[in-house]
């Protein structure tokens, strides 16, 4: 059955405009997300690997060399397989360093714009003869449909087609961040009509021409050779090289790249197509086979490379062989379309910027618009170039030689790519002249018999040095010559610093890449520093994209902070111009400072990081120097006290697990944050403690999650063991609530102890009242009508129950339970204090019979709590009772000097031993008998007075006394001295 | 797992999978699946295994978290 020309032009149309529907849906999101988002549109996107070739040529390959044509997949598959080691770490380089194409990840790598030119114009000219198999497989698709040879013109108008598709929606945005959707849809849509179409002529095959499965096994039974022309080449054909190839092919062939990497939306999407792309080239190339046979069953008079379509023409139907075309159509427009979107990148980024982008830059043009419009212009270029490619070359090659040659050509960055990613040792030069090696024996064996065959070169001296052979056999010299000189070169000459650093970074085994430090202080210096280059409109969008990228406002940036804002403008611009020029850009505009080091604390996490994700093992000496790091790492993380360290810059370097459980932040909310960026009350509480001269800081009340806590801080300086003299500090906080609590509480035990001390005493002195209170009643009940002596008793009765009630009113509240630690201090005339504790002690037996002199100045106070203060001087008092005879005296005076007042308590007892001195302030120590004393008195009345900053001194001497004196810090100016 | 032995485990689990694989295509294997009077689809059957290997090597890396 045969065709119309227009009809078939109506029908491909047709097609491209679905093809434009679709796109379109993505883009404007008129398909669902899940739809557009979905691993299976990746792989199925990944299928554009399956050209002209696979869909016509392979046939003919399987008809030539067996199932040697299945090599060309099976490579593919091993490339997939190796994906943890190979495609991932590409892909996290592509999107780290926002790099668009081979070209910017090879110039990126050896450091080296003319690395970039290379590999651009050599992949140019290796996708040249492929753009050109395409169309030549429409056009003869097309005469073998119609029945006529036909017109170049229906090729330039499917080119030009072709070239508004790929510029529609391949070149939409700029940078390799904002995917094009519209396109990876398309694309998977075409793979899935390619597959259907080869699935619906491979079961004609089987059940039209040769009448069901049973049928073919019989045929097939009947025709044994038929096999075994397949599997013969496999042993002696070109086997192992064409997997070597197709394995290169599979990511290096622009259209693979760009496919897998640059469009890749989430690196788990390569996990799934490492085994589901594998599966949907296994299932396009199921028919191939079978298509053959029925081929050769039918003595077709074309050729295999054309069976598939001449198959579906001896159907019947007039959708088979409709649908057949347009899966051809899918094959060649895939491939063209993604093909030219590559390229016109690295064109773009390699050929034409390093030569118009300054000049742009001076005539003012804006930037975005010039770079947006030349890759369209050069998508036109680069697909009409394979057009005039296939128009002037006219030659009847088989299509997989003209594939092949592709092949060999991108074979030739395998050695690059190695030393991408495992040898750090790769240099330029020995990339550069790996590249040329190879280049120039592919030009000599595959690209010069081309030309010869296509009668360019008759009687040129190119004729004379062309060295035809087989592709196989081409790759197998070219890759030769390619990776020995890459080796030898990159040994003779060592690589400069930027190469070393650039290695580093594409590496996975580094273990740390530092920040320049820029000279910029500011964000508004960094876009002046830009502004000479690429203008201000996009230095202040360039500068704004980063600071978002980075989650960072403009405003007050430390220098860590601006050396990773001058990391993130240079990745953002090599996503626009390409790494080399953003790198030049950069460094010549915003300058490093060489002298400035890098934060500690930045270096610290990037080792730490880097050191746990290294795949490097780390030998001997270096292995034990890291096992004891990790093991004094984790005791400073596993202390039972919480531990703050903090850099030179007040960057917060650790914060260990009990500091979390104080504090309720998390290490990973605090490490790198400056401390002023804590949350209350730790920012204040650090800051204003690392500033001052004090080492400790004790009994600081603080608010921690809406509750007061008692903490001790201690603080230490750490060397940074460099040349800098700059040090940071180890902060240890001690959570000293509880034992405030206890504290508290013991020392309302011995309040409660001293006055159970006291009983006999109150129950006499207030006995004592009563009875005076119980005879004076008595008088007036004797004498009712004395007037004078009511009045009289009345008046004694009720200074008596003053009497009392002072006595009850002292000893309520001496033996309070104390006070919340919210409690703020009080001002406390320390006269008052004197009389209340001298009236207490008084209450005593003993105490009553010793004379007290309060010597206290009336306007001396300090700050503090009355009722602990009162305690001390309690447990002073009744120690100095105890000392003295009966009838003794004690003295308590004031002393004032310099903002401290001393409060000096004075016996003229037995004094203290030298012996017993050095423990007298120990808790639980005591001279005095079982149920005298709890040995508390002295320890309690030392933390007492050290909670109110203050301390306490002792003079004694044995047989004359003891002199204890009370330094605490005073409340008001003095006004005066006194004795 | 710590990240370092990650790493290790991705390298170790890949390269295993990848010499499988490469034996199975590139070895003297290929005299008995692609022998003169083995069945034509048994390349594809060995290629079938080479995908659920690939996929075996996925989930097990998934599983470690990797």
């Amino acid at each position: 059955m045969e065709f119309e020309l227009w009809q078939l032009f109506l029908i491909s149309v047709l097609y491209l405009g679905i093809l434009f529907v679709v796109a379109s849906a993505a883009e404007h999101g008129w398909l669902p997300s899940w739809l557009v988002n979905h691993p299976g549109v990746y792989v199925l996107s990944l299928g554009v690997y399956a050209t002209s070739w696979s869909y016509y040529g392979s046939v003919g390959l399987a008809d030539r060399e067996g199932f040697v044509f299945l090599a060309v997949y099976l490579g593919v598959t091993i490339a997939f397989v190796a994906s943890p080691i190979l495609l991932k770490p590409i892909l996290r380089l592509i999107r780290e360093y926002q790099l668009s194409s081979l070209a910017d990840l090879l110039a990126f790598r050896y450091n080296s714009q003319t690395a970039g030119v290379l590999v651009t114009l050599f992949m140019l000219s290796g996708a040249l003869p492929y753009m050109a198999l395409q169309i030549q497989a429409v056009t003869d698709s097309l005469s073998i449909l119609t029945g006529e040879t036909q017109g170049h013109l229906l090729a330039l108008g499917f080119c030009l087609t072709i070239t508004l598709f790929a510029i529609l929606f391949g070149a939409r945005h700029l940078t390799p961040r904002e995917k094009h959707d519209g396109l990876v849809v398309a694309i998977a849509f075409e793979s899935l009509v390619k597959l259907a179409a080869l699935m619906v002529v491979g079961l004609y095959a089987v059940f039209g021409i040769f009448d069901g499965f049973s049928s073919f096994a019989l045929w097939l039974d009947k025709h044994p050779e038929a096999t075994e022309a397949l599997m013969q080449p496999i042993h002696d054909g070109p086997w192992g090289m064409m997997l070597l190839l197709s394995f290169s092919a599979a990511f290096l062939l622009p259209r693979q790249f760009h496919m897998i990497f640059v469009e890749n939306n989430r690196p788990d999407h390569l996990d799934f197509a490492s085994w589901a792309f594998p599966l949907f080239l296994l299932l396009l190339n199921l028919w191939i086979p079978p298509i053959l046979w029925a081929g050769r069953l039918m003595d077709l008079s074309y050729g295999p490379d054309l069976y598939v379509l001449g198959i579906s023409m001896q159907s019947q139907s007039v959708i088979m062989p409709v649908f057949t075309f347009i899966g051809g159509i899918s094959a060649a427009s895939a491939m063209i379309i993604v093909t030219s979107i590559a390229l016109a990148s690295m064109c773009q980024t390699h050929l034409l910027l390093p030569v118009s982008f300054f000049n742009q830059r001076q005539r003012g043009i804006n930037l975005y618009g010039f770079l947006l419009w030349t890759k369209r212009l050069l998508i036109g270029l680069v697909i009409l170039s394979g057009y005039a490619f296939y128009l002037f070359l006219q030659v009847n090659q088989e299509l997989t030689d003209l594939g092949l040659i592709a092949f060999v050509a991108v074979a030739q960055f395998l050695p690059g790519i190695f030393g991408l990613l495992y040898w750090r040792r790769a240099s330029r030069l020995g990339f550069i002249s790996g590249l040329i090696a190879g280049a120039t024996l592919w030009v000599l064996t595959l690209i010069l018999p081309l030309f010869h065959k296509a009668g360019w070169l008759s009687g040129t001296l190119f004729e004379q040095i062309m060295l035809p052979m087989s592709s196989t056999d081409s790759a197998f010299w070219t890759l030769l010559a390619n990776s020995l000189l890459f080796v030898i070169m990159s040994i003779l000459k060592p690589q400069s610093q930027q190469e070393q650093d650039a290695a580093n970074a594409c590496c996975s085994e580094r273990l740390y890449q530092a920040h320049a430090i820029p000279s910029a202080l500011t964000v508004e210096q960094f876009e002046n520093g830009l502004t000479e280059t690429i203008g201000n409109d996009m230095a202040s969008r360039e500068v704004a994209k980063a600071l978002f990228d980075l989650g960072l406002e403009n405003d007050n940036l430390d220098r860590n902070q601006m050396a990773r804002l001058r990391v993130q403008l240079q990745h953002n611009l090599s996503g626009l111009i390409g790494p080399v020029l953003a790198d030049m850009v950069v460094s010549e505009q915003i300058q490093a400072d060489t002298t400035a080091r890098v934060a500690i604390a930045d270096t610290i996490q990037f080792v730490e990081k880097s050191l746990q994700g290294s795949r490097l093992e780390l030998k001997e000496l270096a292995s034990e120097l890291d096992s004891l790091r990790r093991f004094h790492r984790q005791v400073l993380h596993d202390l039972p006290l919480a531990v703050v360290t903090i850099s030179p810059d007040l960057q917060l370097l650790s914060w260990n697990r009990a500091m979390q459980r104080l504090s309720g932040l998390h290490e990973e909310q605090v490490l790198g944050q400056q401390l002023t960026a804590l949350d209350a009350p730790w920012c204040d509480l650090l800051t204003q403690f690392l500033d001052s001269e004090q080492p400790v800081l004790r009994s600081e009340k603080v608010r921690i999650n809406d509750e007061t806590s008692i903490l001790n801080l201690f603080k230490s300086d750490v060397s940074d063991f460099s040349d800098s003299g700059q040090h940071g500090f180890v902060v240890v906080v001690e959570d000293h609530s509880e034992i405030y609590k206890l504290e508290g509480e013991l020392a309302h035990s011995e309040r409660l102890a001293s006055i159970g001390r006291l009983a006999t005493g109150v129950a006499h002195e207030i006995g004592n009242p009563v009875t005076g209170i119980a005879c004076l009643a008595q008088d007036v009940q004797a004498m009712p009508d004395d007037h004078k002596l009511q009045q009289d008793s009345i008046r004694d009765i009720l200074k008596l129950t003053d009497r009392i009630s002072s006595i009850v009113h002292s000893l309520v509240s001496y033996s309070h339970a104390g006070r919340s630690l919210d409690h703020d201090p009080e001002r406390i005339p320390i006269h008052q204090l004197a009389e209340e504790s001298i009236r207490l002690v008084s209450l005593s037996h003993k105490g009553k019979q010793i004379e007290y002199v309060n010597n206290c100045h009336q306007d001396l106070e300090t700050m503090g709590d009355d009722q602990k203060l009162l305690q001390v001087l309690v447990i002073l008092l009744t120690n100095a009772c105890d000392a003295s005879e009966i009838g003794g005296r004690i003295e308590i005076e004031t002393r004032e000097h310099d903002n401290e007042l001393a409060i000096h308590v004075r016996d003229h007892g037995s004094g203290i031993d030298d012996k017993i001195i050095g423990k007298i302030f120990d808790p639980f120590f005591t001279t005095k008998r079982t149920g005298e004393g709890t040995g508390l008195g002295l320890s309690l009345a030392y933390n007492i007075l050290r909670e109110h900053d203050g301390h306490i001194e002792l003079n004694t001497r044995a047989g004359e006394g003891t002199e204890f004196i009370i330094r605490l810090p005073a409340a008001t100016p003095l006004r005066r001295q006194h004795a | 797992m710590p990240a370092s032995a990650r790493n290790n485990f991705r390298i170790e689990r890949t390269l295993i999978m990848l010499a499988l694989i490469i034996l199975l295509f590139v070895s003297p294997l290929t005299e008995f699946w692609a022998a003169l009077d083995a069945p034509w689809f048994s390349p594809y059957l060995i290629w079938l295994v080479a995908i659920i290997l690939s996929w075996s090597l996925q989930r097990s890396l998934r599983k470690h978290g990797i």
